[in-house]
């Protein structure tokens, strides 16, 4: 028998104190962190969360906002250590989430303004057909200093440590052309049969190269509000049935406008030294969103829109809300970067 | 910045198990489909690495300069 002894590695310290529950950072996240810990009835959650939401303050980049329906989601995910698992379908906490999704959706609907429908495959090719590279890209890639890089992957880990998640919610909502194009995607997010090149599994393969925790808990007391939005838009569009045309188009958007920023997040990596696994997560998505791209916009909405034309509008302002977001989502994280400079 | 009805798109290949590329090597394929590069202009060829998109961006005349095989270095788009 061999003599070696495997001792586990002693985690770092920002891994001890990873809270069971976010930490509330108004008053909206605050009653929902409540409702996770004390029953209330329906009546009673959604006359708390109302009172602690401003009807002035815009739900697109207000924290308190999104960490609160982050965590209503996140009962729909992997849920929160200690929490009874039946808080998911809990009537208190279904009318908590109505309470906050009703603003948000009108806020992501005016943010985009009205739209084209008439064409929507070729508005999603034309929202989406420019190759210059955005420049959140463009700074990753020439100008990042190693600090700002880390940050943006531990910015960007809450979404990409659950790759491609939201939108599995819709495969039963979908059919035909549609769903076999969706679960062709699908199949290849998540690794196409070898669990070790699930896109998740690479990301935190990349986080792990540089001692950063892998767990999506250790990143939500720091995300920025627009970054908590941007998951918080998938899991909004997956999660309604109704919504399932802005979902597919919110997905074709992402898709679409992947390859050319990943492939220059990726000689960012290599710029700045990074070890391998970081630039392998960003050069797999060139390679593999320039299919997603095509295999979302023609297979799925044009299967959807095949059998489902009236879904037109949704699944052009799915597209134009992920555009949109990500458009804050940069101005954010440029912002950031700027003041602590 | 409309999307050009000229500019070359990737095309979409499912069911096969290796690609030849222009010059011959063979290329496994490793995912359910793959886009194979339409333009010439791909630094990942054969796959599709989005870089057709770059065409989109440019006046008719110089997209067809940059397509023909003797037209230099391709162009970069970042
Ligand atoms: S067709 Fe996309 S890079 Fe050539
Ligand atoms: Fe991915
Ligand atoms: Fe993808």
């Amino acid at each position: 028998m061999s003599d070696i002894v495997i001792r586990p590695r002693p985690a770092p310290d920002h891994q001890i104190a990873v809270p069971s529950l976010p930490r509330p950072c108004g008053p909206v996240s605050q009653a929902v962190v409540t409702l996770l810990r004390e029953p209330a009835t329906a009546t009673q959650a959604e006359r708390r969360v109302r009172a602690a939401f401003h009807p002035h303050l815009d739900p697109l980049t207000d924290r308190d906002f999104q960490l609160g329906l982050w965590c209503l989601y996140e009962l729909h995910l992997d849920g929160f250590p200690g929490t009874d698992p039946a808080l998911e379908w809990s009537p208190a906490l279904l009318a908590a989430r109505a309470v906050l999704e009703e603003p948000f959706e009108a806020a992501l609907r005016r943010l985009v303004g009205p739209l084209s429908p008439d064409d929507p495959i070729e508005e999603v090719r034309r929202l989406t057909g420019s190759g210059r590279p955005p420049r959140l890209a463009r700074f990753l890639g020439r100008d990042a200093t190693a600090d700002q890089f880390r940050d943006y992957l531990a910015q960007r880990a809450v979404y990409h440590l659950r790759e491609s998640d939201p939108q599995s919610f819709v495969l039963p909502r979908v059919h035909g052309r549609a769903k076999a194009a969706l679960a062709e995607l699908q199949y290849d997010e998540y690794g196409a049969g070898r669990p070790d090149r699930l896109h998740a599994t690479l990301y935190a393969r990349a986080l792990a190269s540089l001692d950063l925790p892998t767990g999506v808990a250790a990143y939500v007391d720091t995300a920025e509000a627009t970054i908590l939005t941007t998951v918080n838009v998938m899991a909004l569009f997956g999660l309604h049935r109704r919504l399932r045309g802005a979902a597919l188009g919110h997905l074709a958007a992402f898709e679409a406008t992947s390859s050319i920023p990943c492939r220059l997040i990726a000689l960012g990596a290599h710029r700045l030294g990074f070890p391998a696994a970081v630039a392998t997560y960003y050069e797999e998505h060139v390679e593999a969103d320039a299919v997603h791209e095509q295999v979302a916009i023609h297979d799925i909405c044009g299967g959807l829109l095949e059998s489902s034309p009236e879904l037109a509008g949704d699944v052009v302002f799915g597209a134009a809300a992920c555009l949109a977001v990500d458009e804050l989502t940069a101005t954010a994280l440029l912002a950031r970067w700027e003041r602590a400079a | 910045m409309s999307a050009r009805a000229d500019a070359p798109e990737p095309t979409i290949v499912r069911g096969v198990s290796v690609v030849v590329g222009a010059d011959g090597t063979a290329h496994r394929v490793e995912r359910p489909a793959v886009a194979l590069c339409a333009c010439a202009l791909s630094r990942l060829a054969p796959w599709c690495d989005g870089t057709h998109k770059a065409l989109r961006n440019e006046r008719p005349d110089t997209v067809t300069d940059r397509r023909r095989p003797d037209a230099g270095a391709p162009p970069a788009p970042w």
